[in-house]
């Protein structure tokens, strides 16, 4: 049975990922589960100096998801690469920084800054945070501003260059031709999806944010749909992610065009959950006999 | 328990490491996705050493049923499986000899720090309710050695008022003979704390915090808190603080 894949130039053992933001810097849940079992991990979005995210009331749970405005708080790019790389590039999986900047400069440095690191094998480009200011969202809204900061971002690295997209756009397929169009190596569909929740006797917002991202198995028929789209509209391959579960969840990615999944929320309910989702891929090419994960990419029948 | 208080044991299915007292455990039923994230709850009472019932020990919670996932657990009958995570969190610091401890409980809050009567034995334990039908078997309350004093909003038992009152009173008179470290070890609803922070007590107090939270180990960052040392987790640098490093919102 073959599982391995390739991501724009990054050679995965499996189609698992972890999603960013929801497994830390990767080495905090190797007392949860064999590291080495995952294709790959994508660490906590990191910026060029560290950030302290959002005020609390950061989450809120809804219906079969949760909503979120942690607001990209993270150790900043040095201390990733002095305090936690060294552990993480001990195991045998690859490793995704997911970064993010202000400014199209500060995109640059971070891409540069990640580069030069050893241990990463490839960039995945957070331009679509739904708990950043108005003039950062730009970034993944913009078809003309997304092409913009991800030729910038594409100059400054050599690594595989992943570029996550927004799901909150009128259309998936102009924002996926623009980052391509820009450069990316490869898509990650979806980020969260903008929500609110408000309690009904203070009448207050849930999140200090007042709005947040939402993921988990919620939204998981709307990141579908966004993969299938996406991957009619540009040839480059597709993580695809939004509410996966299970190892059944993760085919139904593949079968709408993602060559690779991510595990996010899941984490939140099981800390294993990465493994049990390729151990139930396995069970389904086993029962279907399916030699190879990549024949199954973009393989729904319409 | 008819008072809307429920009692709830868990037997491992794999060997625990031995909990601190205010540390907690992440509990959910099933493989259902509503309520999709497990809940944080403290522990009121374990055994850990094997026996031949309990090969891996016994994990005890007392939950107020206040809401959909709570009352999912409720309905749970014997043999239904959970997940599972803990323990968690950083629990109450350890007591001195000779330091004088109280503990101080409001509401549900009694399951967190009702441990640290069978740690500390005779301890005195205040504890604040809206109504007599509130309280969990007086058998609980054991290991306080009679040392318990109780206020209710109604004054249905106990003195009518706030427990906090009869610790102020408790503490002045204490100080009339004993001039050492008085240690509080407080859970109850955010506004007691908030309460006892302008009470400016003669003691040092510590409190267990409760925030909404996802993984429980510190990763998603979701259970940030204000202190005077900077965002902290509730989940991994708490859930126990003391009172003075919280900054409160308002």
């Amino acid at each position: 049975m073959n599982l391995s894949v390739n991501i724009g130039g990054l050679g995965l053992k499996n189609p698992i990922v972890t999603a960013s933001g929801t497994f830390g810097y990767g080495v905090e849940y190797a007392e949860f589960l064999d590291l080495n079992q995952i294709g790959a991990i994508t660490v906590k979005g990191l910026s060029p100096h560290p950030a302290a995210g959002n005020p609390p009331g950061r989450i809120w749970e809804t219906p079969c998801g949760m909503l979120n405005a942690i607001g990209l708080q993270n150790i900043g790019i040095d201390a990733f690469i002095n305090d936690k790389l060294p552990d993480l590039r001990k195991y045998d999986t690859k490793i995704i920084a997911n970064f993010f900047g202000d400014t199209i400069e500060e995109y640059v440095e971070a891409a540069a800054a990640l580069s030069a690191a050893d241990g990463i094998h490839a960039l995945e480009m957070n331009i679509s945070c739904p708990n950043k200011q108005a003039g950062w969202i730009a970034f993944g809204t913009d078809p003309a501003l997304t092409e913009k900061v991800v030729a910038a971002a594409r100059k400054a690295t050599k690594l595989p260059l992943i570029v996550k997209l927004s799901p909150n756009v009128t259309s998936i397929a102009d924002m996926a031709k623009a980052a391509v169009d820009g450069g990316a190596d490869a898509l990650s569909v979806i980020n969260t999806i903008t929500g609110m929740a408000i309690d009904i006797e203070t009448r207050r917002p849930r999140l200090s944010n007042i709005v947040g991202g939402l993921s988990g198995p919620a939204i998981r028929p709307v990141a579908v749909r966004m993969v299938y789209q996406a991957a009619k509209a540009v040839k480059v391959p597709i993580i695809g992610m939004g509410g996966i579960m299970t190892g059944g969840d993760a085919i139904e990615f593949i079968l709408a065009g993602a060559s690779a999944v991510a595990v996010g929320t899941a984490n939140f309910v099981n800390p294993a959950a990465s493994v049990e989702v390729l151990q139930g891929i396995k069970e389904y090419m086993t029962r279907n006999r399916i030699d190879d994960i990549n024949s199954l990419v973009g393989g729904v029948i319409c | 328990m008819d008072n809307g208080y429920f009692a709830l044991q868990v037997t491992p299915n794999v060997a625990i490491c031995e909990p601190v007292i205010g540390q907690f455990f992440m509990l959910k039923p099933g493989e259902a996705i509503d309520p999709l994230l497990l809940r944080p709850f403290s522990f009121v009472d374990f055994i850990i050493s094997p026996n031949d019932k309990y090969p891996n020990g016994l994990l005890m919670f007392l939950i107020g049923a206040v809401g959909k996932g709570t009352n999912i657990l409720k309905r749970l009958a014997v043999g239904n499986r959970l997940s599972v995570i803990g323990p968690l969190g950083r629990g109450f610091p350890a007591v001195e000899d000779d330091e004088n401890l109280l503990v101080v409980a409001g509401g549900i809050g009694i399951a967190s720090v009702l441990g640290l009567t069978k740690v500390y034995h005779g301890v005195s334990l205040f504890y604040g309710i809206r109504t007599k039908e509130q309280i969990p078997d007086t058998e609980w309350f054991k290991y306080t050695e009679g040392n318990y004093h109780i206020a209710s909003d109604d004054g249905s038992i106990g003195e009518k008022g706030s427990v906090l009152e009869l610790l102020e009173r408790y503490i002045s008179q204490l100080r009339k003979s004993y001039s050492g470290k008085i240690k509080i070890y407080a859970c109850g609803p955010h506004g007691m704390y908030k309460a006892m922070v302008r009470m400016n007590l003669d003691a040092e107090v510590h409190v267990s915090l409760e925030t909404p939270m996802a993984c429980g180990i510190g990763t998603c960052l979701g259970c940030a808190v204000e202190t005077v040392n900077g965002l902290k987790v509730v989940c991994k640098d708490g859930p126990v603080f003391n009172l003075k490093d919280i900054i409160w919102d308002g």
